[in-house]
């Protein structure tokens, strides 16, 4: 199970400026989320971030490298292969990686994972947060029965800002 | 019957006004400013809890730049009334879901930094901070309008103020109603009282007056009000009136003090009761006076007075009358240490007359005797002291029937009390004319002498009575005293002192002279002496008869004799060829007359003797009044060439102030002195410092007394200048005087004698 879920590499081929604001934008919505999300006591204090699939996310998400969310610090694990996703707090799923969902799941199951995508519909196939860019504006959705499945604690201010909340 | 009481209820003119509105004041003061502190810190504490909400629920909002969400967020407050207008202001400093109540125009609120509230005078600004767990995220303001709070303090305001109007109206009705109340009570009681009610202020003018018509006053005055006390009443009245004012405005009230009215009729009397009315502060005290017309009980005070104290028949005080005058001089007399006589008069056959003549010719008689008491022993009438000018007083009563008493005040001497009883004798004797006829009747008396016969009235008088029994006894118009011996006392007195003034007249004075030997043994001079050689008594002693003299005035008479005689023997005397000084005695009383000189003069004139050849013995008793008419006098006689010498000296005051004021020549040392000459040292020694202190002075000295040659001697050892005494001569006849002048007593040759003398010899 773990060599398919393969973090893909992301290609040195510069993504276009407006792309990388786009995804720069994102990944602090993320950062944003993690900020509203609660993990269980016996997570620790450090959040690792792990992104599956190949995107540009990948770049924006070094930004958040240790960067402290209360009394945690988020660690940014890329690319790392001998690395199963169960050691992962924080899942990124990128469009190419979404076919990959179910199996994702499965390793993941019932573990504290806040498991974020950028792909539309995504929510609704169990990915706690989905992300979503409208006129230079981001919203998102949000599926509370991952979340719950998980052991995460969404706020309700998170909640109420979401576009959708799938049960 | 328990003193009639306003209705029950609260009395609301006890309540204190002031204090109680200002406590209401207050409390409502307390529960407005309360009110509004609170209503103030209500609304701070629930806006920054609604802001603190609004803040927490927003952080996510803001953190993700939710517009819509955040509009949403502040749309709430349309349900909180007092938020005017609220904001969330990013970090970046862009601002966000603004919202603003509808109707409501955008005050000039001030920067506030996190967590800051500011009041301002209508609203209420409050920025929160907006925080992430990260940290802030942005900032929440919000401004809430104050209106409700002063809404709510207000409209406290309006029902405390109209609670307490309701409260005051409801007490001041039943103030007013009590007011009105008292009022129609004080005005009943007022028509009620029938006196004369005045209201006064301290200075005495008439501030209010109620009662009947002030015609029962006949004031002069119509007019009341405004003026003065002391310019409508009389100044008898006035005073009194003032007086009791006086006394109401140190003790609050004064009663009792009764004035007169002088009125066309007759006299009023008024009684005032005076009460002091407190004014406000600030204000004077008035008095209420009220006064009581008390004539009928004055008059019928006076009727009943007079009955008890006074004889109705007579006038006369009664006896109870007379017992009590009696007491009240025995506790005076106690103190004072005077004496006094009680003198009971009885008409003898008085009972007879009226069995015979009827008791209404007896009651004349009373009245008629009772009349001539009273008009002859007035003080003028009746002189029985030394001192003219005070006569004693007479206080007279009829003790019922045909007795009558008599208060003899002052009496030194027994004599004193007989002078007032002969002369009642002489009233009584006189003949009555009743009806035609006249009756002549006497009376008995007797008198008993505080406080020798008694030290209480009645005692005093049953001994008097007693007295006046022994007069009944004694053949009746007689006086006898309760103690016998006193009777025969002043009866020789006064039979003395009447014979004094005959004794003149019928040469029953004689005068004899004492030789003054000079220190040469020669007579210097004689003085003359009187002696009284009565037909029946014999010779009297002058010691018995002078002071009588001097009591009665016939001293005056006597001395003028005593002067003339003297300067007619010594010129005759001189005219026989052998002249000789003159010296005679004056009494005190004659140094006072003020025709001394006069009569002094007059007598030189006619004897013709020259004034060298008189000299004047004066007594210390004379000086002790001491006035300047005396020592001009004196001053007067000496430059006329008399001699004046100081009798007795050293046995009275001897003050030196007069030995150098008068216009002395000689003093005599009395006899005292010179009798223990020459064994006693403390006489020697006396006698010595007065020859010591007289020669200073320029006086010369006669010794008084002289009885032997020592003392002769020791005298003339000390240089005294004359001696008089039984040793040379004892007083001898006008006709004995020309031998002994030419005789020498040989002092000096029998004191050389003495080996033992060691004293200077005799010259001259």
């Amino acid at each position: 199970m773990g060599l398919l879920l393969i973090a893909l590499p992301v290609q040195a081929a510069p993504a276009p400026e407006g792309v990388r604001a786009e995804y720069r934008l994102k990944a602090a919505i993320l950062f944003n989320f993690v900020l509203f999300t609660e993990w269980p006591a016996s997570v620790g204090t450090t959040l690792n971030l792990c992104s599956v699939g190949d995107s540009p996310m990948g770049a924006e998400l070094e930004t958040l490298r240790g960067k402290k969310v209360g009394a945690s610090r988020i660690v940014i694990v890329r690319f790392e292969r001998t690395h199963s996703l169960k050691d992962c707090q924080i899942v990124f799923i990128a469009q190419d990686a979404m076919d990959g969902l179910p199996r994702i799941r499965e390793s993941i199951h019932s573990r504290p994972v806040l498991t974020v995508a950028d792909t539309p519909g995504a929510a609704r196939k169990g990915v706690v947060l989905n992300l979503a860019v409208a006129r230079n504006r981001v919203s998102f959705e949000v599926n509370s029965r991952s979340a719950r499945d998980a052991g995460l604690t969404l706020s309700s201010k998170l909640m109420r800002l979401a576009k959708a909340v799938y049960q | 019957m328990k003193p009639a009481r306003i209705p029950a209820g609260p009395d609301f003119r006890r309540i204190n006004w002031r204090v109680l509105t200002i406590a209401l004041a207050f409390i409502a003061m307390v529960v407005l400013v309360s009110s509004f502190v609170l209503g103030m810190g209500g609304t701070l504490e629930s806006s920054r809890v609604q802001a603190r909400v609004l803040a927490e629920n927003a952080s996510a909002a803001l953190v993700f730049e939710d517009d819509q969400a955040l509009r949403e967020l502040l749309h709430s407050l349309r349900h909180s009334p007092a938020v005017e207008a609220a904001s969330f202001r990013l970090k970046s400093g862009r601002v966000v879901g603004v919202y603003r109540r509808s109707g409501t125009s955008p005050r000039n609120v001030p920067s506030l930094t996190a967590g800051e509230y500011m009041f301002r005078s209508t609203f209420l600004a409050i920025d929160e901070p907006v925080r992430s767990p990260e940290g802030e995220v942005g900032r929440f303001h919000m401004v809430v309008s104050l209106a409700p709070v002063y809404r709510q303090t207000a409209a406290l305001a309006l029902a405390m103020s109209i609670a307490m109007l309701l409260t005051f109206g409801v007490s001041f009705r039943a103030l007013i109603g009590q007011i009105h109340e008292r009022d129609a009570r004080n005005a009943a009681l007022l028509s009620a009282i029938p006196d004369m009610l005045f209201e006064v202020d301290l200075e005495g003018r008439f501030v209010d007056y109620h009662g009947p018509d002030l015609t029962v006053l006949e004031l002069p005055q119509p007019r009341l009000l405004g003026n003065l006390v002391t310019e409508v009443l009389p100044p008898a009245a006035a005073t009194v009136f003032m007086s009791a004012l006086r006394d109401a405005a140190t003790h609050a009230a004064s009663s009792g003090k009764q004035f007169e009215l002088r009125r066309s009729s007759e006299s009023a009397w008024f009684e005032l009761y005076v009460s002091r009315k407190e004014a406000a502060r600030g204000e004077g005290n008035t008095y209420i006076v009220l006064a009581r017309d008390i004539t009928a009980h004055k008059e019928a005070e006076g009727r009943v007075s007079r009955m008890a104290y006074f004889d109705s028949l007579t006038g006369l005080p009664n006896r109870q009358s007379f017992l009590d005058r009696v007491n009240r001089e025995i506790a005076r007399a106690k103190h004072s240490k005077n004496k006094f006589g009680v003198l009971f008069m009885d008409i003898d056959g008085f009972k007879g007359v009226n069995d015979l003549l009827g008791h209404s010719v007896g009651d004349l008689i009373l009245q008629s005797a009772a009349g001539r008491l009273h008009e002859g022993l007035r003080p003028s009438d009746v002189i029985t002291r030394q001192n003219p000018e005070e006569p004693s007083e007479i206080e007279l009563a009829r003790l019922g029937g045909d007795e009558f008493t008599a208060l003899i005040l002052d009496t030194t001497r027994p004599e004193d009390s007989m002078v007032v009883a002969q002369r009642i004798l002489e009233l009584m004797r006189r003949p009555y004319a009743i009806e035609g006829t006249e009756v002549t009747l006497s009376s008995s008396i007797g008198i008993a002498l505080f406080p020798d016969d008694g030290e209480d009235a009645a005692t005093l008088l049953k001994h008097a009575d007693t007295a006046m029994y022994h007069a009944k006894n004694s053949g009746r118009d007689n006086c006898q005293f309760y103690d016998a011996s006193l009777t025969q006392v002043a009866t020789k007195q006064l039979e003395m002192k009447a014979m004094l003034r005959t004794a003149i007249e019928r040469n029953e004075f004689h005068l004899v002279y004492q030789p003054q030997i000079d220190a040469a043994g020669r007579i210097h001079s004689v003085e003359a002496l009187i002696r009284w050689i009565h037909p029946q008594l014999g010779m009297i002693p002058p010691l018995d008869f002078i002071p009588l003299a001097e009591e009665n005035g016939s001293i005056i008479a006597i001395g003028r004799w005593v002067l003339r005689t003297a300067c007619t023997d010594a010129a005759a005397w001189k005219r026989g060829g052998l002249p000789v000084r003159v010296a005679v005695n004056l009494s005190p009383l004659q140094c006072r007359a003020p025709d001394l000189m006069q009569m002094v003069r007059e007598a030189l004139a006619d004897s013709g003797l020259g004034a060298e050849c008189l000299e004047l013995e004066i007594t210390e008793g004379a000086l002790i009044e001491d006035t300047e008419a005396t020592s001009a006098t004196l001053s007067a006689l000496r430059a006329h060439g008399v001699e004046i010498a100081l009798d007795d000296f050293g046995t009275g005051y001897s003050s030196l102030a007069y030995l150098k004021r008068l216009p002395l020549s000689n003093l005599k040392v009395d006899r005292s002195f010179v009798k223990g000459l020459p064994d006693e040292a403390e006489n020697v020694a006396i006698v010595g410092a007065i020859l010591a202190m007289a020669h200073s002075l320029g006086f010369r000295v006669t010794a008084e007394g002289v009885e032997t040659l020592e003392q002769a001697h020791t005298l003339l050892s000390m240089n005294c200048d004359f001696f008089q005494g039984y040793y040379f001569s004892r007083p001898v006849s006008r006709d004995e005087i020309p031998a002994l002048l030419v005789r020498r007593w040989d002092l000096a040759v029998r004191l050389e004698t003495k080996d033992s003398d060691p004293g200077e010899p005799l010259s001259n």
